[in-house]
């Protein structure tokens, strides 16, 4: 089994990204025993939905689903309905609802759109969370684009810290398609880990310390998909075909190191 | 789930394999369906659309050439031929291993001289290994070229492929092509590239030299528009999605002051929560 698990997610770091959620069908079709773990541990793009009572959309998962009903962070009802759905308590519902607010700011300021949702559940000595955005943009210049951002975390209380523990997961595609350009289609999805202990004074302290990491992390995640990620493919585009004669570079690569022995026996 | 599904779902798999990594999708396929015979032969045919879509190349006992198999120099099933190195052969889709090797006619002047630019071209812009063909095609004005560069790292977690095909017509003076490039990052995530591009573009007719040059310059070109296209995803694709910072130009004031955001949210005029 162990095999098969490690199989699957070998091959779904192999395949287009972009693909995933079709993928995964698939395994779980070829393999109906991995689905459960598999739908825990492989993150997709997030699906829409909207909340029949308050007209508004919201972000589904894994983490907001019971059965096939999806739980929606404003009514904090499910849908379809369930008379019996996990629901946080009374007190980690009322700090659920601060943490959407909270990062639908957050939201606002970095994705100037999209959607956010915030969802947390009961853990032993602490609780747990997700934190999830989509935007999606479409431009007749700039090309489509997908993010997808699922933050899970966990909060291990420590008396006046507490210890929070952050996997961060961003899943992006950029497809142009120009006649000068051809089709251009640009996909990845990149997975940190940070953990970190931080003071704690009261309940609200969960989300400024939760905000601030999950800031630090996704810009740091951002930078490193447009300047290591895509910068490195770019890189391996110019290793398949060179621009300029491969022969003159050879010579002048030759013509250099010689200038460059010279100077040192000067 | 049938056999048939099965077969049909590892099939596509196979054929997303990224360059140089079809061995490693075709071990992870073997583990998930837990080494099913009849789904494991059934992928016989996926091999052959994906060797010949990807332009395999094979060595031909006698020549040191690597040998292009595409569907422009296909003769039968499993069966192609090279008219630069005179000989036609088998070959089997899953082991590659090559047999039957006849001999072939060769190229006629014009088209040998096609096939030395072709040489002189690839090696000055395509780093080993890489290949080229020049494959006569039924009627005898039409020509097909094919360009495969490869550059594989997987030690470094990298893999990469260009491929160019175009067929020449020597008396319209036509040359219509494609050419793609799929490269596979996987340092700690997964970055995938794939790009398509329609190349229509023409050549002098009393000048064959004109050919290669022709294509020379619609590669270059191409290039350059991806370069400029990954230069402006900065500005462009990225900041569209997600800024690098807020408009405040510095990151949020978080605690009791994120309050504060939402009061100018609404007296300006915030975005919605909307898809």
């Amino acid at each position: 089994m162990e095999d098969t698990y490690d199989a699957a997610l070998d091959l779904l770091r192999r395949l287009n990204p972009k693909n995933v959620s079709k993928n995964l069908n698939a395994i779980c079709s070829l393999a109906p025993d991995l689905t459960e773990d598999l739908l825990s541990s492989v993150d997709q793009p997030l699906e829409v939905r909207r909340c029949g009572k308050t007209s508004k959309d919201y972000l589904t998962c894994d983490y907001n689903r019971d059965g096939d009903s999806y739980r929606s962070p404003y009514s904090n009802e499910y849908d379809p309905p369930l008379s019996d759905g996990t629901v946080p308590s009374e007190a980690l519902r009322k700090l659920e609802v601060t943490a959407n607010d909270a990062f639908d700011i957050y939201r606002d300021l970095y994705y100037e759109g999209g959607l956010s949702s915030v969802y947390l559940w009961e853990m032993d000595g602490g609780f747990a969370g997700v934190v999830l955005f989509k935007k999606v943009s479409s431009s007749a210049t700039k090309g489509n684009g997908d993010w997808d951002s699922i933050h899970v975390f966990e909060v291990e209380y420590k008396g006046r810290t507490a210890h929070y523990k952050l996997t961060s997961t961003i899943i992006l595609n950029v497809v142009t398609t120009s006649s000068a350009l051809g089709k251009f289609d640009l996909g990845g999805n990149l997975t940190r880990q940070v953990e970190q202990d931080l003071p704690v004074e009261d309940e609200l302290s969960h989300i400024a310390n939760i905000g601030r990491m999950v800031e630090d992390i996704e810009s740091k995640m951002r930078n490193q998909l447009q300047e290591v990620y895509f910068g490195k493919t770019k890189d391996i585009v110019c290793d398949l075909r060179s621009l300029g004669s491969l022969s003159t570079a050879r010579e002048d690569r030759k013509l250099q190191s010689e200038v460059v022995s010279n100077l040192a026996r000067a | 789930m049938s056999t048939q599904a099965k077969i049909k779902a590892a099939s596509e798999f196979l054929s997303d394999a990224p360059p140089g990594e079809v061995k490693d999708v075709y071990e992870d396929i073997k583990a998930i369906v837990e080494d099913d015979d009849d789904v494991v032969t059934g992928l016989g045919n996926a091999f052959q659309v994906y060797n010949t879509a990807q332009f395999t190349t094979v060595r031909v006992p006698s020549s040191s050439k690597a040998v292009i198999i595409s569907k422009y120099n296909c003769i039968g099933p499993g069966k192609f031929f090279d008219s630069e190195i005179g000989k036609s052969f088998s070959v089997d889709y899953m082991s590659l291993q090559v047999s039957d090797v006849e001999d072939h006619e060769s190229l006629s002047d014009n088209f040998s001289s096609i096939a030395k630019d072709m040489s002189a071209y690839v090696s000055e812009h395509y780093p080993d290994p890489s290949a080229y063909g020049v494959y006569p095609q039924s009627s005898t004005d039409d020509v097909a070229l094919v360009i495969v560069g490869n550059k594989y790292s997987p030690s470094n977690f990298w893999n990469g492929r260009w491929r160019s095909s175009y067929k020449v017509n020597l008396s319209s003076g036509l040359i219509e092509g494609t050419i793609e490039i799929d490269v596979h990052y996987y340092e700690d995530g997964n970055v995938r590239l794939t790009t398509l591009k329609d190349i229509k573009t023409d050549f002098t007719i009393s000048n064959i030299g004109s050919i290669v040059k022709s294509i020379a310059s619609a590669e270059r070109s191409y290039q350059e528009q991806v370069n400029r296209e990954f230069g402006g995803l900065s500005d462009g694709a990225f900041k569209a999605l997600r800024r690098q910072l807020p408009v405040t130009r510095s990151k949020i004031e978080w605690g009791k002051s994120i309050g504060t955001y939402r009061l100018g949210q609404d007296i300006g005029g915030g975005r919605a929560n909307t898809k």
